[in-house]
């Protein structure tokens, strides 16, 4: 397509009124064409005004939890050692590690405090009598419990014995309920000592625990492949 | 030590916190979450009428921004139409793939062009994006309508109105340029 055709089409882009092939073309185009970028800003800027025009309404706190999660699913999972002196020198060694990549101080320290309070909640879960457990079963080996206590949201998955899914892939644990399961996080196994992850969750509202093998490291935004272990939670 | 992080990106602005989100700043990313998750859930729910589905578009939106906040460009225009622009772009796909066919053509999915625009038209709820409207032509509030709120194609509008393709595509630019100097940048439904 031409410039003086594309450029026609600039306002439907900015509306998002375009038909897929249109889009590539309009993208296309746009990485080499300063004048069209231009167009775009001021016609982006006019149709984001109407965003304005929905009733506005307040999200649930819960989807907070699950996004700010979904950003930071390497810091929920955790090693489980044997009592805190073994954790904490874990996490220390994990740190260590973590001091040649470029994150910041203050993400290490946030994981560091993730860890921390996944395993506390764990453990605290476990020893409550008032605490679920479900075990889930399916096509991986392995053995995969989860926790959970419906009166305060508070659960956790512990899982020891699951093979490696292969480079670049993780485990993706899903709350399902009806059609459209929530991610609860990602994890890798490590070998010999289980791995834990921490859920927050409504559990009455959810019939099923479920885990997915996924492309890593943040995993998928929905299932892309059946269920490799499945738990039942009774809900939803 | 975190309380004072964060009142401190609490006064930073939304281009500067998005810089940090692309450097994988969760503190950054969290603050950004607090100003827009209202604005973008709104969007949502306004397009799907679904709260599940809302809930879903909106942890699709903030992840996007989360992984792509490396290509916004400040040079191409504000954080804020580019956090809305991404919300409307995640809830359109969503409607559209909730529509039986995405080729199914407009006339065949509604009775009259009435019913169609109406309906898209229901979805403005703020008396002053409705009153911006009003200032356009009835021909160019129908496309703009159609297109951003009903979520139909250009191709779609132009068949469901039985007028020439290069027709709805200057009304949605004539539209969208008088509604600019109509509108503010910043509205205050969704100001924060």
């Amino acid at each position: 397509m031409t410039h003086d055709e594309i450029r026609e089409s600039i306002p439907g882009y900015a509306l998002h009124a375009l038909a897929p092939e249109e889009v590539r073309d309009v993208e296309a185009h746009l990485a080499d064409c300063a004048e069209c970028r231009r167009e775009l800003a001021v016609f982006e800027e006019a149709a984001s005004t109407l965003a304005a025009g929905f009733e506005p309404h307040e999200p649930p706190a819960m989807l907070r939890r699950q996004v700010l999660d979904a950003v930071r699913p390497r810091g929920r999972a955790v090693r489980l050692g044997r009592g805190w002196a073994t954790a904490l020198a874990a996490a220390a060694a994990v740190i260590i590690a973590l001091a040649g990549i470029a994150v910041s101080l203050e993400q290490r320290l946030t994981a560091l405090a993730t860890r921390t309070a996944s395993e506390a909640q764990a453990l605290a879960l476990l020893a409550d009598p008032a605490s679920r457990v479900v075990t889930l079963s399916g096509s991986a080996a392995g053995s995969v419990r989860f926790v959970f206590d419906p009166a305060t949201g508070r659960g956790a998955l512990v899982a020891t014995g699951l093979r490696d899914p292969g480079p670049d892939l993780v485990y993706q644990l899903w709350l399902v309920a009806g059609a459209a399961p929530r991610s609860a996080g990602v994890f890798r196994p490590t070998s010999g000592t289980p791995v834990i992850v921490a859920v927050g969750a409504d559990f009455p509202r959810y019939q099923a625990v479920a885990i997915s093998i996924e492309h890593g490291p943040s995993g998928a935004t929905r299932p892309s492949a059946s269920p490799v272990l499945v738990g039942k939670l009774g809900g939803g | 030590m975190r309380g004072r992080t964060v009142s401190f990106l609490n006064a930073e602005n939304d281009e500067a916190l998005l810089a940090r989100v692309a450097e994988a700043d969760a503190a950054a990313f969290e603050v950004l979450y607090a100003r827009y998750s209202r604005p973008a859930y709104s969007v949502a729910l306004g397009m799907l009428r679904d709260v599940v589905r809302a809930q879903e578009v909106t942890q699709d939106v903030f992840l996007a921004i989360w992984r792509g906040a490396r290509e916004f460009d400040p040079a191409r225009g504000s954080a804020r139409t580019w956090i809305l622009s991404v919300a409307h772009h995640k809830s359109v796909d969503a409607v559209r793939r909730s529509r039986r066919s995405p080729t199914v053509p407009l006339s065949d999915t509604m009775t009259g062009d009435v019913d169609v625009i109406e309906e898209a038209q229901a979805r403005v709820d703020a008396g002053h994006v409705r009153r911006a409207l009003e200032v356009l032509s009835v021909e160019q509030r129908a496309a703009l309508v159609l297109a951003y709120y009903g979520g139909y194609t250009q191709q779609e509008i132009a068949q469901r109105l039985g007028v020439p393709l290069g027709t709805i595509k200057t009304r949605m630019r004539d539209g969208l340029l008088r509604l600019r100097n109509i509108l503010p940048a910043r509205a205050p439904e969704t100001a924060r």
